[in-house]
Parts: structure tokens; sequence; C-alpha cells
């Protein structure tokens, strides 16, 4: 029985409290902290589950976060002093100018079922990405950069080669690496076992079950965790999430909704800890309704919104913070960014007058208070992403509320995190929603081309509703041919200019990630993107 | 109130007797375990302002208020005006330590792009960008080749370059003499604030067939302005400017001589600040100084930072994760012994004042750490400091320079977040954006492995 488990068995002794009711489980986590903290075990909360512990068709931050505890990436940085490393590679030698890498392996690591990692496991995942059966979201970036791989076992290194001289070849081989032994060929697929029971080379061994996901520590050549067993929940209410926190019924939470923060900052028991990770928001629109195909009503809706209302409502304002975690954004880039364009303005405020000007000029007539197009009243269905509830309380019914009172009438759905993942970002929910709200978030890496790129040849990925524009293609190509890293920029800042008139996405705003952690659970530095990269150093 | 801050003036002066010698040192043994003495805590500002008696003549004043409880360094100084004296040099001390922090974030940015990755596409300029670059760095030889190697026609930085040119050619002693660059801050006046304006400061076409031209900010301007707050600093702290210019050496320029350690802080310097005892800025002087790691145990008897250091160390240096410890433990006593003197009752300042004390603490112990060699060590404490970094303890000088820190390391995120929400305040340092956006970009470029998330 798992430890979330035997927690929800306490539910039915807790004395009866209003929010007892929606979050059960969380509660009787909190005044379980005792019983939790047994020995070498640390339970946390995440957004969600993961989708897969496959690290090949991870789409989502709790997906990585999670990949980084079972595999191990080729190379990586620090978290500290971003230096370049490998914990499999010993040393690695460039040829022909940076064009090829040869990788020398470290000795006697082991996979999590006791098999030896060798040079053939590095050439299969190579293997596996550049085959074109296997339907990798991440491979397209390495398919990029990788001409092939040959592995020689007796001297255990592998020689991949690259499709041209690179500056630091290891910078496009950070990559998690596959067990050869665990597949029956280099076309894989997402619905395998491997997809629930992974078997990795990382700090720790991990199981997936419903409810939970199970790590366990893998002592090895390479690793040596200090935590014996890390277990991780979904989160749900976030106000309990921080209740059974502070009441030491789990150890660690991943992201902290910004009004809880000051609770958590005042207690001595728990740190916020700072998680390097842009985030921004968005309201993707159908361009391809039969009402938002027309861009002076999508234009029209974003002028109904009020951000500041919104951001105030769902996230709360501290007017004293200089370094607010919720800033607005005017296209998909976040504020600090070089590529954000800081000539298109934000718009904070609503303009219901300039919205009827548009809505009147796009041939909609208003009826007591309803905005009717064609005959027919503007009705929008909006869903969003479920988890993001626990950052932003309430936002999709206080948007659906704003349109509302702007003539559009509504009705709103939660997507659950699976249909968000396998169906929205796929742009299978093009039929059933003319709008879904969602965040996307990024490392260092700021390509957005995947989400506004037509969907053909194996772009335009992450097209949530089938978005299709020849101007922005144009530019997404521009982004994709820069010779420069300032042609790049222009490309960007030209998208951006674009798409926050053109709007198949309401831009809202950044939204910084803080974690918070127990004190018990102590050197528990934070990597950039992946989160458990330095989990090794994590003890009690 | 002035009777207690002489008082407490002339015992950090008894105590500091010593301070500062090369020989003769007595050895100070320090705690074994994490628990600093109690009678080295007492000799901290936020126990000798325990009480709010104690506070009252710096709670009564805006200034003040605007410096300690906001940050907010422009506020400050405009309400403490030319009559600021001792707390007007101290604003103007930390902004020229932020504008010293902002330009080695630029040239790290620089070095790290078109130095350390340079590409046949890069726009002309970058010579100079990194004649500057290297020079604030130290790297006299790299900053005169790079000068050397410049255009003479056709280079928008050329302007730019003058005084930098000159200075190179000379002894390069610092510092230059940048009266020639294209801008003008005006005369420096204690309580003034000039800001940098019409950036970019010119456009660089790129080379290798590329028609895409770069914005650019010249870090210079960063250095003027430092300058002129190093100045003002002086018009504001008459006869008493050797012991403001102690009190930021930690953040100057390795290009920058020593700063001898001189006397020690009077509260007025201490309070809200970074450093928790009379001497600790002396010692951070030193421990920059050729004397490096060596001055510790020469300051362990009169700093409280020295003591800490000496207490966090394994193997002949800071320990971070023991130094964090201790730091912890420090800031509960700090609670625990300030309340002690309001009868056991908490006060809300003596929190704040400790998470400052903690803060300031473990960003003392990093600069100590690097001056070490270990950057590891000296990363984790930075970071450590970060994650406390909230209003009050969000010390500009401090974050940027974690910024600066990252750039070296060619990891420009926190950098950008750090930038712009200092720029927030202080708009000037937009300049030193453009050197960051550089290296954002083509790191940004060279990766993969870090596609989208939900």
């Amino acid at each position: 029985m798992s430890l979330f488990e035997r927690s929800n068995l306490l539910r039915s002794r807790l004395p009866s409290r209003p929010w007892v009711a929606f979050t059960p489980l969380i509660l009787a986590g909190g005044l379980m902290g005792s019983a939790l903290l047994t020995g070498s075990t640390v339970a946390y909360y995440e957004e969600s589950l993961p989708s897969t512990m496959n690290p090949l068709f991870a789409r989502t931050m709790v997906d990585k976060r999670s990949h980084e505890l079972v595999f191990d990436r080729l190379f990586y940085r620090s978290a500290i002093t971003n230096e370049l490393k490998s914990r499999l590679v010993t040393k690695y030698e460039k040829i022909d100018g940076g064009k090829q890498l040869k990788v020398h392996l470290k000795d006697g690591v082991k996979w999590h079922d006791g098999k030896p990692f060798g040079p053939d496991d590095i050439c299969f995942t190579i293997d596996a990405m550049l085959n074109p059966e296997t339907p990798s979201p991440i491979a397209k970036e390495y398919k990029e950069a990788i001409v092939s791989c040959e592995s020689n076992t007796k001297e255990r290194t592998a020689v991949i080669t690259f499709v041209k001289e690179y500056h630091n070849p290891r910078e496009r081989i950070a990559f998690a690496v596959l067990p050869k032994h665990a597949f029956d060929g280099t076309a894989i697929s997402p619905d395998l076992d491997f997809s629930a029971r992974p078997v990795g080379t990382g700090a720790m061994k991990g199981s997936k079950g419903r409810r939970e996901v199970k790590f366990t520590a893998f002592p090895n050549a390479h690793h040596n965790a200090k935590i014996d067993v890390l277990s991780q929940a979904e989160g749900g209410d976030p106000f309990v999430q921080v209740r059974t926190l502070l009441n030491a019924g789990v150890q660690g939470v991943i992201s902290v909704a910004p009004p809880l923060r000051p609770d958590v900052a005042a207690s001595d028991d728990v740190a916020l800890k700072s998680y390097d990770l842009r985030s921004w928001w968005f309201i993707a629109l159908n361009t391809n309704s039969a009402v938002l195909k027309e861009k002076k009503i999508r234009q029209a809706i974003d002028l109904t919104l009020d951000r500041t209302q919104l951001r105030q409502l769902t996230i709360g304002v501290d007017p004293d913070d200089n370094n607010p975690p919720c800033e607005f954004v005017s296209g998909p880039f976040v504020q600090s960014s070089p590529y954000y364009n800081r000539s298109v303005k934000i718009r904070e405020k609503s303009d219901r007058t300039k919205a009827k000007e548009l809505m009147s000029a796009a041939g909609g007539e208003q009826q007591a208070g309803r905005w009717i197009v064609g005959g027919a009243p503007v009705t929008l269905r909006i869903g969003m992403n479920a988890p993001l509830d626990s950052e932003a309380k309430d936002l999709l019914n206080q948007i659906g509320n704003q349109l509302q009172e702007g003539g559009f009438d509504r009705q709103v759905y939660k997507v659950t995190a699976d249909d968000w993942t396998l169906k929205a970002v796929t742009g299978r929910l093009s039929d059933q929603y003319d709008a879904l709200i969602g965040k996307w978030s990024f490392g260092v890496v700021e390509d957005v081309n995947a989400m506004f790129n037509t969907r053909v040849d194996g772009k335009g990925a992450l097209n949530i509703f089938n978005y299709s524009n020849s101007h922005v293609d144009g530019l997404l190509e521009e982004y994709d041919l820069a010779k420069t890293d300032t042609e790049a920029q222009d490309a960007y800042h030209d998208l951006h200019e674009y798409l926050a008139d053109d709007l198949p996405y309401i831009f809202l705003w950044k939204l910084d990630t803080k974690s918070a952690w127990r004190n018990e659970v102590r050197n528990n530095t934070i990597a950039p993107y992946f989160y458990f990269t330095e989990f090794d150093g994590w003890r009690l | 109130m002035r009777l207690l801050a002489a008082l407490l003036f002339s015992g950090a002066l008894l105590a500091a007797t010593g301070c500062g010698g090369d020989t003769d040192v007595p050895e100070v043994e320090v705690s074994k375990d994490l628990t600093i003495p109690a009678e080295r805590l007492a000799k901290s500002w936020p126990i000798q302002l325990s009480t709010e008696e104690s506070i009252e003549q710096y709670t009564q004043k805006q200034g003040w208020m605007s410096l300690m409880w906001k940050r907010n360094y422009r506020t400050a100084i405009q309400q403490l005006g030319p009559s600021g004296g001792i707390e007007g040099a101290r604003i103007h001390a930390e902004m020229a330590a932020l504008y010293r922090q902002s330009a080695l974030l630029a040239a790290n940015a620089m070095i790290e792009t078109y130095g350390e990755t340079p590409e046949a596409s890069d726009p002309v300029g970058t010579k100079h960008l990194l004649a500057v670059s290297y020079a604030v760095n130290g790297q006299l030889d790299k900053a005169r080749a790079a000068s050397a190697a410049l255009g003479e026609t056709d280079d928008p930085t050329q302007a730019w370059h003058g005084p930098w040119k000159t200075w190179l050619a000379g002894d390069a002693a610092w510092p230059p003499d940048l009266s020639s660059l294209p801008f003008d801050l005006g005369a420096p006046t204690a309580g003034g604030f000039p800001t940098v304006e019409a950036l970019p400061h010119y456009s660089l076409p790129e080379l290798g067939g590329s028609t895409a031209t770069r914005d650019m900010g010249d870090p210079s301007a960063l250095i003027a302005l430092a300058l002129w707050h190093d100045a003002a600093a002086k018009a504001a702290a008459g006869d008493k400017y050797p012991m403001v210019e102690v009190y930021r050496a930690g953040y100057r320029l390795p290009i920058e001589a020593d700063v001898p350690p001189g006397d020690p802080m009077p509260m007025d310097l201490l309070y809200g600040s970074d450093m928790l005892t009379a001497g600790d800025a002396p010692f951070l002087a030193d421990v920059h100084s050729k004397k490096g790691a060596s001055a510790i145990d020469a300051h362990v008897g009169t700093s409280l930072v020295a003591y800490i250091a000496k207490m966090a160390r394994k193997d002949g240096k800071i320990d971070a994760e023991r130094a964090v410890d201790i730091v912890t433990e420090m800031r509960s006593k700090l609670v625990e012994n300030a309340s002690a003197k309001t009868d056991g009752n908490v006060l809300k300042h003596q929190r704040i004042f400790a998470d400052i004390a903690y803060v300031g603490t473990l960003r003392n112990l990093a600069l100590v750490a690097e001056v070490e060699g270990d950057r590891e060590a000296s990363g984790l404490l930075r970071i450590n400091a970060m994650e406390r970094s909230e209003k009050h303890t969000a010390c500009p000088v401090g974050m940027m320079a974690l910024g600066a820190w990252d750039a070296s390391n060619r990891y420009p995120l926190r950098a950008q977040d750090i930038l712009h929400a200092q720029a927030r305040r202080f708009p000037s340092l937009e300049t030193a954006r453009y050197g960051l956006d550089v290296l954002a970009l083509r790191v940004s470029r060279e990766r993969t492995g870090e596609t989208p998330g939900l």
C-alpha cells in the first residue's frame, strides 16, 4: 500500500471541515506527517501525475521532472555553475572539428533491471529518435542535429556524427538514454508497458501507479541517492497542499500558488525555493470555428477581457513587490526574453467600447446585451487545463464571467491533464472548443514554432487549434533558417507583433513558479527546467 | 540615541584593534558546532538594534525607510537630498556598486558570446565591446589586443572607444577618464541621480552576409555611472569617505585596486546592510585584496563574517552546506537573543533584521568562497541567499552580482530576470540588457533537450 493510500485510509477519522470534503486525501496526509516521514522517505505534490514515464514522449513539465529522476541524460548542465557534465561519460573527443564526438563510457553502470549499460544503448536511443516511426515530440531537434551513431562495445565508446561542425557538440546530445534491451526495435510506441514501468540508469527507479508515482533509490556506480523513497502525488486544491506541507504531511510542493506564498514564507519550517522556468499563459482561440475565424471577433474578445481584474481575482497582486510573480505579456515570450518585442503594447484593461465597434464591424448585433452573429448568439465553449486551477484559482470562471458581461455566452469546462496532453496540444479538441486556456513552459530555449506553424510535415506539432497562416509560417521559417542570432531575434519580434494582432492566442501573463520544501529536506538544489538534476545531493 | 550610537561605534573601534594587521594575529578558536557564541552575536547590528527605542533614529527618517524597508535607492537618495551625509554617501555607494555589477554582468556576457564563442557573422564593433569587457575583468592583455584590432572607420563604437584606447595605451590605472564619452551625466552632486537615456547607444551591422543590425547599449555608460556615484558619495561623506569606500569593497570590479580595510563601520553603515558587525566590511575589503583567503584568520577576532567563514571550514575551505546550517542557526539565535531584550516578545523588526542578516551573511560568505576559488560553494551560497531575497532582503547589489556571476557561467536566464526586475527601479540598467541579450540568444540557439513543456 502506498503512503498516499495509507493516508487516505485515515480520512474517515478526521473531523468534518468544509474543505476536507473536497480534498480529503491531502488533509489526511497533513495529519499523517510523522507517518509519512519514516525512514528516508519523502512525499511531494506535483501539478499532476506524469503522462508517461518514457522520456521520448515527454510533453508536460511533470513528465520532464519525473524523468530526470529515473534517467540519465548523456550530458547535462550543473544546476549551480552551469558546467556541462556527464554521469555516463568519462571522457570525450571531438573528431573532424566537431562534426563527430567520440564518448568513452563509465564502467559499472547498471540499468534498474540489473543489466549493464553500454555504448549500444546510446546508439539505440539515437536510432530510435531518428526513426520516423517513433512519434516522439522531442526527437525533432535531435533529428536536425544528429546523423548517426556507431558503437564499439569492446572499447566502450560511441561515435556520434552530426550534420555539421558544432562549436560545442555536447550541447546537442542532452537526451535521456534508453535501454536497448527493453525494446524490440527502434520504432518505439508511446503505449508500451515501458511508459508506466520504465528502466533507466538514473538515481531512482520509478513506477507509475494510478494515484502516485513511487521512486526508489537505486545505488549505482554513478549515483548514490540519500533519500530511499520519493513519493509523488497529484496536488489538487492549492490551499490544502500548503496546509498539508506546513503540517508536515508532505515534504514538498512543486508549485505554490502566489497567494499562498506569504503563508509559506512566514513559516520557520518550510522554505520557498525558486525554480527557473519561463511560463506564460494564454487563451488559444479556434481560428477555424464559424465565429472566431473572423479576426475582428477575436480582437473584440481580447478587448473584452480585463487582465488586471483577472490577475487580481485569481492570482493576487502585492503592490509593494518590486519583482511580482505575475507580469502581463503581449506575445509568446516573457518580458525579460530577448525575443519579446517591447514595442507591442500590453493590454491591461478592457475596452468595451472598442470591442463593440469591432463586433459591429464584424456583422454582430447586440440584443439584450448578447451578441448575435449570423442570426445566432455567440456561444463560446471554453476549456482550461485543469491543473492550472491550482496556480490561478477560478481563472476559468472569471474569464467566462467577463466574456458573459461583454455579451458572449459561454460554457466552461475543465480539461483533464491527460486530455490536455493527449488531445488538446495534438489538435484533437478543435471540434469541441472555441477557446482553450493553458500555459507553456520553457528553459533557456524559447522556440515557439511548434505552436503556431501550420500542421504539415511534422511542423506545428503543438498547434492547438490547427491555426494556419502563411505569413506566420514565413516568419517561423525565417527563424528556423536564420544564420545569425539577430536574424532569429528579428523574426521572432515580427512574429510577436503579428500574433498580437492576429490573435490565434490571447496572451495573458507570465507566472513564476516557486516550490516549497520542508527544512528537513536538505541540500535540495533545484535545477533550472529539469528540477531533479542534482537529486543525489538531496538528503534528510 | 546619538550617545548610544557613539558608544557602539567606539566599542567597535576597540574591538577592532589589531584588525588588518599582517602579523602577530592571535589565534581565535571558533565554535566547533553550529552555534555562534552569544557574545559575538551581541556585537551584530540586529542585536544592538533589538528594541524599538534603539531604531527610532532610523524609523523616523523617510530616507532610511526607503533605503532599508524598500531598497528603493532612488527615492531614498532624493529624500535625503544634498545634505544626506553618511547616509546619502551610503546610498551613492550602493548605486555605484549596482552599476559596477551591471557593467560586470554585461562584460561577462560579451566575453562569453563574442570572446568564447565568436561567429563570423558577429557584428562590427565587437572588438570595442570585448576591449571594455576584458578591461573591467582585469584582463588587460586581451583588452589591449581587442582594442588594437578595432577598425578605424565605419565602426559606430569608435566614439565610445576613444577614452578606453587612451587608457589602455597608458598605464591603465583605474579609473579611466570617461568624460569624453558621447553623453553627459552632469557634475557629480550629493543627492543627485543621473540616468542614461536614449538607448540603444548605437546599431552594429552584422557581418558574414547578414543584413541584420545589432542594437547595443555600451557598458562604458554603466561604468561612468558607477564613477559618478563614487564622486557623489565622496561629496556627501567628506572626510569619512574612506569608510564608505570600504563599505562595498567586496563588489568592486576585478580591475580595481585594493581598498585598505581602514576603520570599523559606524552603525549608519551597518544598519540594514549585508554586514553583521563593524569589522565585516574591513574584512571583506581585505579578503578582496592580495591577501585573499588568508584575511579570514587575520580578521576572525573582529569580523563575525570571518568568524563564520572559519566555522564553516572543511578541508581548509568554506563548506557551503555547513555554512548554510550555521547561518540558519544564527538567524534563530538572532531572533531569540533580540527578543530576550524585549521581555521575550518577538517584535516584527527583529525577524526582519534576522532575515537581512541571514541573507547578507550568505552573500558575504559566497564572496569569500569565490576568493577561495570554490565556485560550486560560492554558487550554492549565492543561490541560497537568493531564495530568501524578498523585499527588504532583496539587496539590488547582491542580486545583480548573482546575475553577473551567472553570466560568467554562460547561464543567462536568471540574470535576465534579475536585470528585468531591477531595471524597473533603475532604468539605466537597461544598458546592460543589450549585452545580456546577445548571450541569451546565442545560448538558446546552441542547446537541445529543452522543448516547450505543458
